[in-house]
């Protein structure tokens, strides 16, 4: 984004912030995913500021783009809601796959780790946000989303190979 | 998407005799009506008066200085620093393998399943939309990424990358994902490159390119996912969605604010092309990909 790209995305930001907080609040129900929600939408502007600045309606923009990044999160919760509900009878194995002797064959990067295994137990059953998570753990919300991503990956093809 | 049909007539004196519980319901509806049922204005004045009253239960709201502060350094960082990255020749090499792994993932689905996956979904929503008085068909493509068809072989020495889209042909090719020769050979005259980069946006990366005219702009977006849970969905104006069959792809074409886009998916890649003034041009763009002459 260049110089004038960047202030109109902070312009909008500072007028619609609270109440596209409110909005996706009153939607998810937690204040974490709610500004996370917010913040995702900004990204996706960031990348079409030139389209928002030129559009007729740029709040309107704003708004749908927050409607949509808002299914997506709930779309994205719910299936890893399901994916670690379908996991929990198998949690021992799962994250004692590594320490128990009768699997030692199995290769040690396809298996999930008891803090990757907390971490998508923290945001599937407790709602964090990657925010949140992000910074329990420790590190930025960019790595925080990669390290979901492959612990959710490595649980999927555990689940679909039992 | 445009306010077209949508409530704009509910006095304000009404919404600030809301209660709360009113308020949220009224917004839960709004986002529920896959349209919205809210105009623009008069949703941000809902959310408005819904603060206010909600503060005075005691319902904060983050500071927005320190929200706009965290977006700068966790989330728009990171995006400029890829923008950056990718702006310069020969430095995209960081994901290289990344799409590597990526492409070598296996499809999750057979094109069949998809195709009724998509048809399953568009009728359910349909019924459920109709019984609340909504057109489906008025919304928005439910997306799964996997490839709709057989592709055909293309001859890349016919298919000549226009001089705007170069950079975009060169910056895929330096994520690797080389061989991938379907971008336009046409474009509507006047339009010169106005911006062409890559973002990384942690479960997606996508690869655009905005042409202008002075006056217009189209925009090519490529998507590559880290995941099949990942995907976009793109707004629309009121009407119907067209199917159009070009290279053995199934390409989705709509409108959105009175301009043309059109939405497909090849090797598991997400293609876009949005603003395009007419129909006839879009269609023109889409089959030039494929060599087509029609």
């Amino acid at each position: 984004m260049d110089i004038e790209q960047s202030a109109f995305v902070e312009k909008i930001y500072r007028e619609m912030f609270k109440q596209m907080y409110v909005y996706a609040y009153n939607i998810l129900g937690r204040p974490g995913l709610a500004e996370e929600a917010v913040q995702e939408t900004f990204i996706v502007a960031c990348s079409k500021a030139d389209y928002i600045m030129n559009s007729e309606s740029p709040k309107g923009w704003i708004i749908n783009t927050l409607k949509n990044v808002i299914r997506n999160m709930q779309r994205k919760m719910e299936n890893l809601n399901k994916l670690v509900i379908d996991s929990l009878p198998l949690e021992d194995y799962i994250v004692g796959i590594g320490r128990n002797d009768d699997y030692t064959d199995v290769e040690y990067s396809d298996m999930i780790s008891s803090e990757e295994y907390l971490l998508l137990k923290k945001i599937a059953l407790q709602k964090y946000s990657m925010m949140e998570a992000a910074t329990e753990l420790g590190i930025s919300v960019e790595a925080c989303k990669k390290r979901v991503q492959r612990a959710k990956s490595k649980l999927r093809e555990i689940i679909e190979s039992n | 998407m445009s306010d077209k049909g949508k409530i704009n007539t509910i006095d304000r004196s009404v919404i600030e005799n809301m209660s709360v519980e009113t308020l949220r319901s009224l917004l839960q509806d709004d986002f529920n009506a896959v349209d919205g049922i809210l105009d623009t204005e008069t949703l941000l004045y809902a959310t408005e008066v819904l603060s206010r009253k909600e503060n005075r239960v005691n319902m904060e709201t983050p500071n927005l200085e320190e929200s706009l502060e965290e977006f700068k350094q966790e989330y728009l960082s990171q995006t400029e620093k890829t923008e950056h990255l990718c702006d310069a020749p020969n430095r995209c090499e960081r994901q290289i393998e990344q799409f590597e792994h990526h492409k070598s993932l296996k499809p999750k689905m057979k094109a069949a399943m998809i195709i009724a996956a998509v048809v399953a979904v568009m009728m359910a929503a349909s019924i459920t939309a109709s019984a609340m008085g909504f057109n489906l068909w008025d919304t928005i493509v439910a997306w799964t990424r996997d490839t709709f068809g057989l592709t055909e072989q293309i001859d890349e020495s016919e298919n000549e990358t226009p001089s705007q889209l170069g950079r975009l042909r060169d910056v895929l090719g330096e994520y690797g994902i080389t061989g991938y020769g379907r971008l336009p050979t046409y474009l509507p005259a006047g339009y010169e490159e106005e911006n062409t980069q890559c973002m990384d946006l942690g479960e997606f990366t996508v690869f655009s390119c905005v042409l202008g005219n002075g006056e217009n702009q189209i925009i090519l977006d490529y998507r590559q996912y880290m995941s099949d849970d990942d995907s976009v969905v793109y707004q629309k104006d009121d009407g119907e969605l067209e199917e159009y069959m070009a290279g053995g792809i199934n390409h989705y074409i709509t409108s959105n604010e009175g301009k043309y886009l059109c939405v497909w998916i090849d090797e598991s890649i997400e293609c876009s092309i949005s603003g395009v003034d007419s129909r006839e041009e879009l269609i023109k763009i889409i089959d030039s990909i494929y060599g087509e002459k029609k």
